[in-house]
């Protein structure tokens, strides 16, 4: 038996509110005929019960919701995630969320099969998140969906929506079959920064580990921020930030504890191993500092929570990281528990809205 | 090789300038003094001390060759100007010129040292 505790939203905020940004929030489709009618032919007409019904997950594991908390699945049996109405009330009202960057979970970027497909997925998830959902809220931030096996369709994609006022940046799943520091890619980047757009990286459902995928869904779910770190260190020894000074990457629910180790190692091996790379101009650690941002979800629970503030001193930024919630997934964290009171207030600001604010430039996109 | 101590720096003389010639390295040795002597082609002599900056590894048994760099990535060319030394431990690049680790290290730095040629030698002046 589920037991739904109501969060009530305030009626009159205090003025001296803490306005929140929250940077991965996963929209969901729920009736799938509904998204079909964004896709266009000939892969409208292939898609059957049968044969393509998305992505999934590999493994089960031991659950209340499924992938979603329990709470957060609508009455009409939907998807988490696929009921505007629920999530408005239940997140964005309830905590007071400013702006809700949606990341989704439909990534054709991760298909290895059919890429012309996956780029018509693309293009359906891109109009469909436009309409069913930003012209719903305007604290919604939309991210275009892209197939980046297909880089000229990718670039074509970024081009036709990506001056849409409330998308900010292109989505990239983190996959575990090739990186994506490659020139190969570096058209994507290209187009991104024209269009001044940030590039994030999420997990889809193929992500693997550094042991690709093992017996337990608790194994690969501690280890996955793996992929995360090799697709960072790719953009890094690609010479991705000395190509394009300009872009700005989010890794989104990568966790980030781990970035002092990476960054110290980097620069160590960087400095043994430049000769490799002699495009790349700089320490691997100071591209990381001024080009990349990290979300907070999932936030680890740590004994002396002082040792946590360490870790984000540690980084050399206070500027790196933003408040995620992840809803409506069953690792949610709230906005207003999951970052310790070791965080000075000044910081807190910071993680949950100015950092997003900044990074996503959300002044320009209300001026626009 | 010999030295001679004025009031205000040693004077070493290294070598005879035959034995370094363009493109190689020279140690001198005096207690637990190192200083490695390079001969750049076409630019002259350098001295710098032979310890890594970063855990003392004796420059004079790695190798020295001109600076890798790339104008653009997955492309490798060596720059005609600069030289670095290869330290033997961890491979960090010291250059030779003004003795700091091509990719910063820190403030930590290898000392440098004035090198002239007199009457045929090479010398340091420390």
């Amino acid at each position: 038996m589920t037991q739904t505790i109501e969060r009530v939203a305030e009626d009159q905020p205090t003025p001296t509110r803490q306005k929140i940004i929250d940077a991965d929030v996963h929209e969901m489709v729920g009736d799938p005929l509904a998204f079909l009618k964004y896709v266009d032919e000939p892969w409208a007409s292939r898609i059957h019960p049968e044969n393509w019904m998305g992505v999934a997950l590999p493994y089960s594991w031991p659950t209340v919701g499924g992938l979603a908390r329990p709470d957060a699945i609508p009455t009409n049996g939907f998807r988490a995630g696929s009921d505007y109405n629920l999530m408005r009330s239940q997140h964005l009202d309830a905590y007071g969320i400013d702006h809700a960057v949606l990341t989704g979970l439909l990534y054709p970027g991760e298909f290895k099969v059919q890429p012309e497909f996956a780029a018509g997925i693309a293009k359906a998830y891109n109009d469909w998140v436009i309409n069913e959902w930003l012209t719903k809220d305007p604290r919604f931030l939309g991210s275009v969906c892209v197939a980046a096996q297909l880089p000229e369709k990718a670039v074509e994609e970024i081009e036709r929506v990506g001056s849409h006022p409330q998308i900010v940046q292109v989505m990239l799943p983190v996959i575990s079959h090739d990186t994506f520091g490659r020139p190969y890619y570096h058209a994507i980047y290209e187009a991104a920064v024209r269009n001044n757009l940030a590039v994030a990286f999420h997990q889809g459902a193929y992500i693997e580990t550094a042991v690709g995928l093992p017996p337990y869904y608790l194994e690969w779910h501690t280890g996955i921020s793996q992929a995360w770190q090799c697709q960072l260190i790719s953009l890094v020894c690609h010479g991705v930030f000395d190509k394009f000074p300009d872009l700005r990457v989010a890794m989104i629910e990568s966790s980030w504890t781990w970035l002092p180790h990476l960054m110290w190692r980097f620069d160590h091996n960087f400095r043994s191993l430049r000769r490799e790379v002699p495009w790349v101009q700089r320490l691997p650690s100071e591209y990381i500092r001024e080009q990349v941002k990290f979300t907070t979800q999932p936030m680890e629970f740590v004994d002396n929570p002082n040792h946590l503030y360490q870790m984000f001193e540690m980084v050399g930024s206070d500027e790196f990281l933003m408040f995620s919630s992840d809803y409506p997934h069953w690792d949610f964290d709230s906005p207003d528990r999951s970052i310790p009171n070791s965080f000075p207030e000044d910081i807190r600001r910071k993680v949950l809205y100015e950092n997003a604010a900044k990074f996503y430039r959300l002044d320009e996109k209300v001026a626009r | 090789m010999s030295a001679t101590t004025t009031r205000r720096r040693q004077r070493i003389v290294v070598c005879e300038q035959a034995e370094l010639p363009p493109g190689q390295t020279r140690l001198y040795t005096a207690g637990h003094r190192q200083i490695v002597v390079a001969h750049l082609p076409e630019q002259g002599y350098v001295a710098l001390s032979n310890y890594c900056a970063h855990q003392g590894g004796p420059l004079s048994a790695g190798k020295m060759e001109r600076m890798w760099v790339g104008d653009k990535p997955g492309e490798t060319r060596q720059d005609p100007q600069r030289w670095v030394l290869i330290c033997p431990f961890h491979n960090f690049e010291i250059d030779a010129r003004s003795g700091c680790p091509v990719a910063k290290l820190g403030r930590h730095r290898n000392a440098t040292y004035e090198v002239t040629v007199e009457d045929g030698s090479v010398v340091v002046y420390v």
